[in-house]
C-alpha cells in the first residue's frame, strides 16, 4: 500500500533553522521538497555564494580527517563529546599539520616495510646458499653465481648446458629454500663466470639481485650484513607503530568526533539549499508521513514553545507529481516487496503493485507446478531455509516460496499428481480437475479465461487509477476495451460452444460499434494497443504449457525409473530425475508468474515515476565513494 | 498422408518459434551477462527480461496444440 | 605471435596502390596480440555501456572544487587509481587491453585499426626507453602490440637498431615504413611517433574496413590537416607539408585557405566536420575541432556497433588526457600548467 502523504509547511526565525533541522532529523518522517520546484512566485534559496565556501571548507577539511583516520591504527576509543564549531580554525589548522605527520610516519613505515621484505628473501635465499657453500673453500678464488630455478626439471638442461659452454669447468649444486624455492649455486673460475651470466640472462634465468651494498662483500659478512639490517629494520618499524599508537592513543577520539560532526554538518548544508530565506525567517516546503505529522508538530512546539509554526497543506493536483511514495503492507504481503523492488517504483497516484502480486503469484505458481509432491518438497526446504535465515532477502524468498509451495500442493490434489499421475493413482488422489497431460484444449481455454479476468481486473484498476487523476479520456478508453474484450470472450465462448441460446449477432454489432468509438477516445493508436491487450491474454496460455510441461517431466520421471525393472536402481533414477524436474519447477514458474505480472498485468493500471521517500534522517549518510558507485 | 501434413504443421509451428525464441534469448541473454557484470543489482530484471521472449515458443504451441486437436 | 611477414616481393618498390588492399586489410590485426575470443559482442556493447555511465560529463563543474582530482568520482577504468605519475596513461592502456580482450575475433579485427593506432604511442615509448636502456617490461605487459613485435623491442640492444627492425617487418604491410630507418636517423624517436602514426593513417585510408571505423579514421585525418594548416598559418610559414589523404575535406580546398590565408573559412570547415550548424562562441580551432569530434563519436556511439567501443575509449582518452593535465596543475602549480596550456 502506499502510504499517505501530508504537504507541511514549517516556518520560524531564521536564527532557528539549523536546530529545527536538527529536531527534524531526530524525527526522521519528514522530507524537505527538492530546491527551486516550490511555487509561489519565491525563489527556493539555491545554494549562496557563502554555502558554498563553507560546504567546500568543511568537506576540504572532512577529506583531512578521512585521510588522518586511515592512516592510524583502528583502535577502540572512548567517545568524544566535543563541539567543533567554536574552535574550528584551531582545528583546521591542527589537522593540516597532525595529516603531515601522519602520511610521514606512514610513509617511513612502508619504506621499512618494503626493505623488510626485501631483505628476508635475501636472507632465506642467502641461508640455502649457506648450506650449498659450506663445503667449499671461499677463498679458492672461484666465483659462486646464485639462481633461482623455475622446477626441478631444469636442473639437468642447465647442467648439459653448463657442460657445453664451459667443458665442466664448473659444478652446479642445488638446495630448497625455506619458501620452497629452488635455488642453485654454480662455483666457476672468475674467467668463465661472464660467459655463464650470460648464457643464463639468454635462457631468462633470473640470477638474484643483491643490493649495491652488499656487491663488496663475501658470503658469509653478507649474511650477517643482512641478518643486523633485519634486526635494525624491524626495530624500526616497531618504534614507528609505537608512535603511531601513541598518537591514535592521543588524537583518535578527537578525529572521529570531528568526522561524524563534519558529516553532519554537509549534510545539513546540503538541506538548506532547498529552504527559503527572508530576512528574518526561515520556511521549509516539505513532505512528512500523515501518521507522523502530529509527533512531529508536538516536538517542535516543546522544543521552540511555539516559536516555530508547523502548517498542513491541501495536496494540489499539480502536487501529485512530487509527492514521495512510501510504501507500507501488512506481514503478509511483506516478502513480495522483494519483487517490486525489481520495478521503479509507481507514482503517488498509482497503486503499490505488492498486494495484486501476494495475491496472484502463489496462485499462478501454485497452477504451473501442480503438483502435491514437489509441492511438498519445496515446502520443507522453504522452511528449512526460513529456519536458517529468518532475516533479509533470503527470508523474505522463503517466506514467498512457503506460501507459493502450499498452493502448488492444493493444486496438486486438485489435479490428483503426486510425483506425477502415477503417484496420484498410488495414493487414490481424485483428480477433482481434469488431468492435464490429457485435457490440453480445457486447460488452455481455462487459461485464456483467467488470463482474461486478470487483464480485464488490472484495466479497471486503470479505470479508477484515471478517474482519480481525472484523466477521462484514458478512463473511457480502458472501459470500451474492457466492453471490447468482453464482446470476443462472448464470441469466442460461442464459437467453442455453440448453443442456440448465445445470440452471436447482436455482440458482433456492438463490437462493431464499440471499435470507433475506440479510435475516437484513443486516437489512431487505440486498437493497436486494443490488439497488445489481447496479446497480452493470449500470453496467460503459458500457465497450461508450462503446467503441461511440468506434469510431464514428472510422468517422464516415474516411466524411465520404471523401466529399469529394479527397485533400488528404480528408486535412484527416481530421485535423481523428480529433484531435475523440482528445479525446473521451481524456477520456470516462478518466472513466468512474475512475467505474467510485470508485463501483462501492472503495464495495465501502474504509472511508474514516483519519487523514493527519504526523510532527513540522524544518521548522516555517509558521502564515501562508495556509496555513489552503487547508487548512479 | 493428411496426418503427417497435420503433424509437419504443428512440428512447424513450435519448432520456427523455438528457433526465434532462442536467437532472441542468446542477444537478451550476453547483454544481460554484460549487464549483470557491470551492475549486479539488477540480476532480477535480467531473469525477467530473459522470460520475455518465451511468449513466442508458447504462441507457438498453442497453435500446434489446436492444429493437432482439429 | 605475430604471424611471419613476408615481404610481398615485387610490390615494395611500386607505389601502393588498391591492388595490395587485400593484403592490408587483415595487416592492423596481425600487428596486434592474439588472445581467446572474449564475449559476444552484445556482453561487450552492454557491459561498455554500463562503463560510459561512469565517465565526467562537467568537467567545467568539477574544476569548482577546491581539489578537482580528490572530487572525482570513481569510474571502473580508473579502478586501480595509485596517484603514481602517469597512472592515468596504465589505466587507459589497461582498459584498451580490458576491450580487446573481451571482443570476438570479427569485433577485433573490425577495431584493430585503432587499437593500432593507440599502441603507436607504446611503440613510440618503448624506442625512448630503449636509447636510456630501461625496463620495458612493465610497458609491454598491457600492451595489446604482437608478440613479435614485443619481442623484438625486448630484444634488441638499442633503439635504431630495433627501428630498423621494426621498419623491416613493418615495410611487409607497407613498403612506406621503410623510410623509417631514415626518419630515425634525422628526427629521433618523436619522428619515428608522428611518421609511423602518419603512414599508418594513410595505410588505413586505403583499405577497406567498417564503415564506422572509416568515418573515425576520417575524423581523425581531418583534424590532423587542420591542425596543420592553422599551426603553420599562425607561425605565417610559406609552405605546408603534404596533406594526409583519406579525409572527408577535400585537400586542394584546405591547400588553398592557406594560400588565401582564411582562417575564418577553415573555422567554419572545423565546425562543419561534426556536422552540426556552425556557431561562433569561440574562435578557437582545437576547441571547435574538439566539439566537432564529440559529435561525431557520439553519432557513432549511438550505432549499437564497434561505434560505441570507439566512442568509450576515445572518452577515455580525453578523461586521461584531463586528468594528466590537471595532475601536473596540482604539482607544478597553475603557473606552469598555464604556460604549458599556452604553448
Amino acid at each position: 500500500m502506499i502510504v499517505r502523504m501530508s504537504k507541511l509547511e514549517i516556518a520560524g526565525p531564521k536564527e532557528l533553522l539549523l536546530d529545527v533541522l536538527e529536531v527534524i532529523r531526530e524525527q526522521g518522517a519528514f522530507q524537505p521538497e527538492e530546491a527551486g520546484v516550490a511555487g509561489d512566485g519565491q525563489r527556493a534559496q539555491l545554494s549562496d555564494d557563502r554555502t558554498v565556501v563553507q560546504r567546500l571548507f568543511l568537506e576540504n577539511m572532512r577529506l583531512q580527517t578521512g585521510e588522518i583516520i586511515s592512516l592510524l591504527p583502528p583502535l577502540e576509543t572512548r567517545e568524544s563529546w566535543l563541539d567543533p564549531l567554536t574552535i574550528l580554525d584551531t582545528i583546521a589548522a591542527t589537522a593540516t599539520r597532525h595529516l603531515t605527520t601522519c602520511r610521514e610516519l606512514a610513509k617511513r613505515f612502508e619504506t621499512l616495510r618494503r626493505d623488510l621484505d626485501e631483505l628476508e628473501r635475501y636472507d632465506m635465499l642467502l641461508s640455502a646458499i649457506d648450506r650449498l657453500i659450506e663445503d667449499r673453500d671461499v677463498r679458492s678464488g672461484l666465483e659462486f653465481i646464485g639462481i633461482t630455478l623455475r622446477d626441478a626439471s631444469f636442473v639437468e638442461r642447465l647442467r648439459d648446458v653448463l657442460a657445453y659452454l664451459v667443458d665442466g669447468e664448473c659444478t652446479l649444486t642445488t638446495a630448497v629454500a625455506a619458501d620452497g624455492t629452488l635455488i642453485g649455486l654454480i662455483a666457476t673460475p672468475p674467467s668463465r663466470s661472464m660467459a655463464i651470466k650470460k648464457a643464463l640472462s639468454d635462457e631468462q634465468l633470473p640470477e638474484f639481485p643483491f643490493p649495491e651494498s652488499l656487491n663488496n662483500l663475501s658470503l658469509p659478512e653478507r649474511i650477517s650484513f643482512v641478518e643486523n639490517r633485519l634486526a635494525t629494520t624491524r626495530l624500526g618499524m616497531a618504534e614507528i607503530e609505537a608512535e603511531q599508537e601513541r598518537f591514535a592513543r592521543r588524537w583518535l577520539a578527537f578525529y572521529r568526533r570531528i568526522d561524524q560532526w563534519l558529516a553532519e554538518r554537509i549534510a545539513l548544508l546540503t538541506v538548506t539549499g532547498s529552504v527559503h530565506k527572508t530576512g528574518m525567517c526561515f520556511l521549509i516546503h516539505g513532505w512528512a508521513l500523515t501518521d507522523a505529522t502530529a509527533p512531529l508538530t508536538e516536538r517542535l512546539n516543546e522544543k521552540f514553545g511555539g516559536r516555530v509554526a508547523v502548517e498542513q497543506r491541501a495536496i494540489l493536483e499539480q502536487d501529485l507529481e512530487k509527492v514521495p511514495v512510501a510504501l507500507s503492507n501488512p506481514p503478509y504481503f511483506r516478502p513480495f516487496e522483494l519483487f517490486t523492488r525489481l520495478l521503479p517504483l509507481p507514482r503517488y497516484s498509482s497503486r503499490d503493485p505488492t498486494p495484486f502480486i501476494a495475491i496472484f503469484f502463489p496462485l499462478f505458481f501454485g497452477m504451473m507446478l501442480g503438483d502435491a509432491g514437489h509441492g511438498l518438497v519445496l515446502l520443507a526446504a522453504s522452511l528449512l531455509l526460513l529456519w536458517r535465515r529468518p532475516q533479509g532477502a533470503t527470508g523474505d524468498a522463503a517466506r514467498i516460496l512457503l506460501i507459493s509451495s502450499s498452493y502448488a500442493v492444493l493444486f496438486g490434489i486438485l489435479f490428483g499428481e503426486f510425483f506425477g499421475e502415477a503417484g496420484g493413482r498410488l495414493l487414490h488422489l481424485t483428480p477433482l480437475l481434469p488431468e492435464r497431460s490429457r485435457a490440453v484444449m480445457p486447460m488452455l481455454i481455462f487459461s485464456l479465461a483467467l488470463g482474461a479476468s486478470h487483464v480485464v481486473f488490472g484495466l479497471l484498476l486503470g479505470v479508477i487509477t484515471a478517474v482519480k487523476r481525472r484523466k477521462r479520456g484514458e478512463a473511457a478508453v480502458r472501459i470500451i476495451t474492457i466492453a471490447l474484450i468482453a464482446c470476443l470472450a462472448y464470441l469466442a465462448t460461442s464459437q467453442l460452444f455453440p448453443s442456440p441460446w448465445l445470440l452471436t449477432r447482436p455482440i458482433l454489432l456492438l463490437t462493431g460499434l464499440l471499435l470507433p468509438l475506440l479510435v475516437l477516445s484513443g486516437g489512431l493508436l487505440a486498437p493497436l494497443e486494443m490488439i497488445k491487450t489481447v496479446g497480452n491474454i493470449i500470453s496467460y496460455a503459458r500457465i497450461m504449457a508450462i503446467g503441461l510441461s511440468s506434469a510431464l517431466l514428472a510422468n517422464a520421471a516415474n516411466h524411465l525409473a520404471g523401466l529399469s525393472g529394479d527397485l533400488i536402481l528404480g528408486t535412484l533414477a527416481a530421485i535423481v530425475l523428480h529433484a531435475v524436474a523440482i528445479v525446473l519447477g521451481l524456477f520456470a514458474p516462478a518466472i513466468h508468474a512474475l512475467r505474467l505480472h510485470f508485463v501483462e498485468f501492472f503495464s495495465k493500471f501502474i504509472e511508474p515515476g514516483g519519487k523514493r521517500f527519504e526523510p532527513l534522517h540522524k544518521q548522516a549518510q555517509t558521502t564515501k565513494e562508495g556509496h555513489v558507485w552503487k547508487r548512479f | 498422408m493428411e496426418k503427417v501434413l497435420i503433424c509437419f504443421a504443428a512440428a512447424l509451428a513450435v519448432g520456427l518459434c523455438a528457433i526465434a525464441t532462442g536467437w532472441a534469448q542468446s542477444r537478451i541473454g550476453a547483454a544481460g551477462a554484460g549487464t549483470i557484470a557491470e551492475r549486479p543489482e539488477l540480476t532480477g530484471t535480467v531473469i525477467i527480461l530473459l522470460a520475455i521472449p518465451e511468449t513466442m515458443v508458447i504462441l507457438g504451441f498453442v497453435v500446434a496444440t489446436m492444429i493437432l486437436n482439429k | 605471435m605475430a604471424r611471419p611477414v613476408a615481404a610481398p616481393d615485387g610490390r615494395i618498390a611500386g607505389a601502393p596502390d588498391m591492388s595490395q588492399a587485400k593484403p592490408l586489410e587483415t595487416g592492423m590485426r596481425s600487428l596486434l596480440r592474439d588472445m581467446p575470443a572474449g564475449v559476444p559482442a552484445d556482453c561487450l556493447l552492454t557491459r561498455i555501456r554500463g562503463r560510459r555511465s561512469f565517465l565526467v560529463r562537467d568537467w567545467d563543474r568539477l574544476l569548482l572544487a577546491r581539489q578537482p582530482l580528490a572530487t572525482l568520482a570513481a569510474a571502473p577504468w580508473r579502478e586501480a587509481r595509485s596517484g603514481a605519475e602517469g597512472w592515468h596513461l596504465c589505466a587507459l592502456q589497461k582498459e584498451c587491453f580490458w576491450a580487446f580482450s573481451r571482443m570476438d575475433e570479427p569485433m577485433r579485427r573490425a577495431t584493430a585499426p585503432f587499437f593500432w593506432l593507440a599502441e603507436v604511442r607504446t611503440l613510440a615509448v618503448c624506442l625512448r626507453l630503449l636509447t636510456v636502456a630501461a625496463d620495458l617490461d612493465t610497458l609491454l605487459r598491457n600492451s595489446l602490440l604482437a608478440g613479435g613485435i614485443k619481442d623484438l623491442l625486448r630484444n634488441s640492444d638499442g633503439s635504431a637498431r630495433a627501428v630498423a627492425e621494426l621498419a623491416d617487418l613493418l615495410s611487409g604491410y607497407d613498403p612506406r615504413f621503410a623510410g623509417l630507418t631514415d626518419v630515425y636517423r634525422s628526427g629521433g624517436p618523436g619522428a619515428v611517433e608522428s611518421a609511423l602514426y602518419e603512414i599508418s593513417l594513410q595505410s588505413l585510408a586505403r583499405m577497406r574496413v567498417n564503415p564506422q571505423m572509416r568515418c573515425y579514421l576520417a575524423l581523425v585525418i581531418d583534424s590532423r590537416n587542420l591542425i596543420t594548416v592553422a599551426k603553420r598559418m599562425r607561425w605565417q610559414m610559406s609552405a605546408i607539408p603534404p596533406l594526409l589523404e583519406g579525409g572527408a575535406l577535400p585537400l586542394p580546398r584546405l591547400t588553398e585557405l592557406f594560400k588565401h590565408r582564411d582562417s575564418a573559412w577553415l573555422l567554419h570547415l572545423a565546425m562543419r566536420l561534426g556536422g552540426q550548424a556552425p556557431f561562433s562562441e569561440t574562435a578557437d580551432l582545437e576547441r571547435v575541432l574538439y566539439e566537432a569530434q564529440r559529435w561525431v563519436m557520439r553519432r557513432l556511439a549511438r550505432e549499437d556497433d564497434i561505434g560505441m567501443v570507439l566512442d568509450y575509449l576515445w572518452r577515455c582518452g580525453n578523461e586521461a588526457a584531463n586528468i594528466g593535465l590537471l595532475e601536473r596543475l596540482e604539482t607544478a602549480g597553475i603557473e606552469a600548467a598555464g604556460m604549458e596550456l599556452r604553448r
